[in-house]
């Protein structure tokens, strides 16, 4: 799969980027972005299997650009918060596809209510699985977790 | 073309609601780390403000990002106008705005995830101005919600369940007991201290219940106010008169007299007398603060106030109190918890919003569900069923 713009990523498939130890083949092998509210406040730590928090220090892939932080405008929120006053989502995820409707980004989400709401704007073709993205990768790795397929996060 | 026509418009906004707020230029400076000239700036539409940077000042003012962008008809709700009037601080009003703000998204939690409760109380009629007065209403409080013989335990559960109060602990500045509002939009609603301790935050429930039930109907009191907020003191240490009775409701309600005095006559040993460091223990029992309990023995002739006073200045009796608070486990309300959990597995919230519901960082989603009655990996189709 090659993506012919930038991918946002989420929370979620960061941290478990870090916990599952994709994250370095993922960034590395697509154009991988995260929007700056997650980049800031939302990927800190993640829980090893001992329950443990594991700090994630995301700078030297900020500052080598292999992960390219990207914050939505003003007006780019005030367009997606016009557009959906459904109030399911948070704020990362907003800042994210407030980017996708704007910009023409791809948004990776395992998260179907998130996925719904692209349905609802339009965007659907802009989301794409954590599945697809680690398939596409050489050597392809597998999702870690059913939850990444894309049939388990495709809206019914 | 759009962005120079919006800027302009954010900048008043966030400039008023600053203001509204009684904060600095400096103080936002502080929070979103940048020269107090970019405030300004933002203010004056000089300069674009990130995603970032908005959701940052929407959490430092208590308000939700739609208000900030101008969208939704927040400025005619009637809640904020009258924070506006309140004499308190700028941390306080922004404490009372998010305070405002939850109760709007547990209002939209109850509607998405069907659990709407229509409120159940029946406020006063006429106007009281005795604690006789205010004791009867806490009796028959007490047996209209079923309260039991230690309703402390009971209290929170029934007013969000039987009543239809909206209840919140949130961290407060040490001086604010806590709020109570009713509102046209989500009826009625308590705020907590969540930093006071259990024995005291069951009180404050109680009290602003009072508050919620007579409406500001109490002789020689301030009146009629939408939003009640509750220091830990009245200016010089004095109470207004209707905070005077929902304190007599409060001990009245928590404390069933008869019972109450079983449990105090059960301490005492064979010369009649009491210790006093066992008051704790009927305090825990009774899920009120020791405090509480020692005015109740004053206020029902138990013991004087002088011997009120002796006691609870004693540095030892103090010590003591202190040390025993550590271990007070008091009930916490449970229900916007709930809500947001069945919106989550109804599939009506992400994992992100859930986590910012809980006040928790995603990362932390998953060992909350596990723990919330073994509901990983069950979202497909599951219902959770709430406690009625």
């Amino acid at each position: 799969m090659v993506l012919g713009s930038l991918c946002l990523i989420d929370a979620d498939v960061t941290i478990d980027g870090f916990k599952y130890s994709y994250f370095e083949a993922l960034v590395t092998g697509h154009a991988i972005g995260m929007c700056g509210w997650v980049r800031t406040q939302e990927v800190q730590f993640y829980k090893d299997a001992s329950g443990a928090r594991v700090a994630i220090d995301l700078t030297t892939y900020v500052t080598t650009g292999v992960l390219q932080v990207q914050d939505a405008t003003v007006v780019e929120l005030h367009q997606f918060a016009s557009a959906y006053r459904g109030g399911a989502l948070g704020r990362g995820e907003s800042e994210s596809i407030a980017m996708v409707m704007s910009r023409g980004y791809y948004f990776c989400t395992a998260d179907r209510p998130a996925v719904k709401v692209m349905k609802q704007l339009g965007v659907l073709s802009q989301w794409v699985s954590l599945e697809e993205l680690l398939s596409s990768l050489t050597p392809p790795l597998p999702i870690p977790e059913p939850k990444f397929s894309r049939a388990a996060a495709q809206p019914k | 073309m759009a962005q120079a026509k919006k800027l302009p418009e954010v900048g008043q906004r966030i400039q008023s609601i600053r203001e509204r707020l009684g904060m600095t230029q400096e103080a936002v400076a502080e929070r979103l780390g940048i020269p107090r000239s970019a405030v300004s700036d933002i203010e004056n539409g000089k300069r674009e403000l990130s995603a970032t940077e908005l959701f940052t000042l929407a959490q430092m003012f208590g308000e939700p990002m739609e208000h900030l962008l101008g969208i939704g008809d927040f400025e005619a709700d009637d809640e904020l106008v009258m924070l506006r009037a309140q004499t308190v601080t700028a941390g306080t009003k922004a404490e009372l705005n998010r305070f405002v703000h939850l109760c709007r998204e547990y209002a939209w939690l109850e509607e998405a995830t069907g659990e709407r409760r229509e409120p159940d109380l029946r406020p006063v009629r006429g106007t009281l101005s005795t604690w006789a007065q205010a004791w009867r209403l806490a009796d028959e409080e007490r047996k209209r919600l079923g309260l039991g013989v230690t309703p402390a335990h009971e209290l929170i559960p029934a007013l969000e369940e039987r009543a239809g109060v909206k209840i919140l602990f949130l961290p407060l500045n040490a001086d604010l007991s806590g709020a109570s509002l009713w509102s046209k939009d989500f009826g009625p609603a308590v705020l907590v201290n969540k930093n006071h301790v259990p024995g005291r935050r069951a009180f404050t429930t109680a009290h602003e219940y009072f508050h919620l039930l007579t409406e500001g109907r109490v002789a020689s009191s301030k009146g009629p106010e939408r939003l009640h907020v509750c220091s830990s003191e009245g200016p010089d240490g004095k109470k207004d008169s209707a905070d005077k009775l929902a304190d007599q409701f409060a001990a009245h309600l928590l404390l069933p007299p008869e019972h109450f005095v079983e449990q105090i006559r059960a301490l005492q040993n064979e010369k009649g007398k009491i210790d006093p460091f066992d008051l704790n223990r009927v305090g825990q029992y009774f899920g009120v603060s020791t405090q509480a309990v020692l005015v109740q023995m004053a206020a029902r002739g138990m013991m004087s106030w002088n011997q009120y006073k002796k006691i609870y200045t004693d540095p030892a009796f103090k010590e003591r109190l202190l040390r025993d608070r550590g271990r007070e486990i008091g009930k916490e309300p449970q229900r916007f918890r709930d809500l947001a959990m069945k919106a989550y597995l109804m599939e009506r919230v992400s994992r992100e919003r859930l986590a910012e519901l809980l006040g928790i960082n995603v990362a932390e989603v998953s060992e909350v569900l596990e723990n919330y009655g073994g509901v990983k990996g069950m979202r497909d189709g599951v219902r959770l069923t709430l406690p009625h």
